[in-house]
C-alpha cells in the first residue's frame, strides 16, 4: 500500500471528507488552530524566557511553569485536535508534502524535548534545575516551535509535481 | 498608478511566504502575551504574580509583536490593496485590530495595572480575548469568503 493510498483512505473517512468539503467547518477549524497557536505560543514564550532569565526573574521557575501547565495542556489538546482534523481531511496531499512531513518531524522533536527535559527542567524543584540545562531546554524549545509554525504555513506553498511532468519524467517502458 | 505586479512579494514567492510566517509568529507573540494577562485577570494562570507585574513583564514583547504583526500585515495587504480593503471580512478584521489596539492601551492595560476592581478586570479580559479572537478568525475567513 502506497503512502498516497493510505492518505486517500484516511481522508475518505466520513468526518474528514465533511471537514474538507464544508464551506464553514474548514475555516472555523483552521481559525481555532491559529487562535490556539497564539495563546499557546504566548505561554511557551513566557515559560522559555523565564528559563533564560529574561522575564519575571524574581518569580520561582517551578511555580510559574506549574501555574501555566494546565493552560498549555488545554491549548495543546485543542490545537492538535484541530490540526489532526485539517491534516486528515487532506491526508493524501499532505503525506506527499515535504513541509508537512518536516512539521511532523519537528513535532516529534517537541515530544523528545519534553521527554528529555521534562524531569531535568520543567517538572523539577527550582533548586535542582541546572541553569545551563534550563537555557538549553528553552533555546531548543523556541527553535522547534518556530520551526513547527513556519513549516505549517509553508505547507500551502508546496506545488506537487503535476501529473504530466510525472509521466514525462518516467522512463519509457 | 500603483502596479501590484511589480510588488516585491508578488515577484518573489519566498518573500511572501516569509512575510506570512513573520505575521503568524508575531501575532502569536502579541496575542499570546495579551491573553496571558487576560487569563490572570480572570483569576487563573500564575496567581503568585499580580496582573500589574505580569503586564510589566510582557509589555515590551507585546509591543514588538504588535509592531511586527502590523508591519507584516500591511506588507501582505500591499500585494493586492484594493481587494483587501474592499473585502467585508478583511474590513471586519481591520476593525477588530483597530478596536483591539485602542482598547488594549486605553483601558485593558489600565485595568491590569490595578486601577479598577477585580470584576472590571474580568470584563476587560473577556472583551480582550473576544476582540483578538475575532481578528484571527477574520484573517483566516478572508481567505475562504
Amino acid at each position: 500500500m502506497t503512502l498516497a493510498a493510505i492518505g486517500r483512505s484516511i481522508q475518505d473517512v466520513g468526518v474528514f471528507t465533511a471537514v474538507r468539503e464544508s464551506a464553514y467547518v474548514y475555516p472555523i477549524v483552521l481559525s481555532t488552530h491559529l487562535a490556539c497557536i497564539a495563546v499557546f505560543g504566548g505561554l511557551i514564550l513566557v515559560t522559555n524566557l523565564r528559563l533564560l532569565g529574561w522575564m519575571l526573574a524574581d518569580v520561582p521557575v517551578d511555580a510559574l511553569i506549574q501555574s501555566l501547565r494546565p493552560w498549555k495542556q488545554a491549548g495543546f489538546i485543542v490545537m492538535v485536535t484541530c490540526g489532526a482534523l485539517l491534516g486528515a481531511s487532506k491526508a493524501e496531499e499532505y503525506l506527499a508534502n515535504p513541509f508537512f512531513l518536516t512539521k511532523m518531524v519537528l513535532l516529534a522533536g517537541v515530544g523528545l524535548h519534553g521527554v528529555y527535559f521534562g524531569r531535568k527542567v520543567y517538572r523539577r524543584d527550582e533548586r535542582l534545575i541546572s541553569p545551563s540545562t534550563a537555557r538549553t531546554a528553552a533555546v531548543v524549545s523556541l527553535i522547534l516551535w518556530v520551526g513547527v509554525v513556519s513549516m505549517g504555513r509553508w505547507i500551502a506553498y508546496y506545488d506537487p509535481p503535476s501529473l504530466v511532468e510525472q509521466q514525462s519524467s518516467r522512463p519509457a517502458p | 498608478m500603483y502596479d501590484t505586479s511589480t510588488n516585491f512579494l508578488n515577484v518573489h514567492e519566498w518573500a511572501y511566504g516569509l512575510t506570512e510566517i513573520a505575521h503568524i509568529l508575531s501575532l502569536a507573540v502579541s496575542i499570546g502575551l495579551i491573553a496571558l494577562v487576560d487569563l490572570r485577570l480572570l483569576g487563573v494562570g500564575p496567581r503568585h504574580v499580580t496582573p500589574a507585574r505580569l503586564l510589566r513583564a510582557t509589555a515590551i514583547g507585546t509591543v514588538i509583536g504588535l509592531v511586527t504583526a502590523i508591519t507584516s500585515g500591511l506588507l501582505i495587504a500591499s500585494t493586492d490593496p484594493v481587494r483587501y480593503f474592499n473585502h467585508p471580512t478583511m474590513r471586519l478584521k481591520l476593525a477588530a485590530v483597530v478596536v483591539g489596539l485602542i482598547f488594549n492601551y486605553a483601558l485593558h492595560n489600565r485595568v491590569a495595572r490595578g486601577a479598577y476592581s477585580p470584576s472590571a478586570g474580568r470584563i476587560v479580559a473577556v472583551l480582550s480575548l473576544g476582540v483578538w479572537t475575532t481578528a484571527v478568525f477574520g484573517g483566516i475567513f478572508y481567505a475562504f469568503t
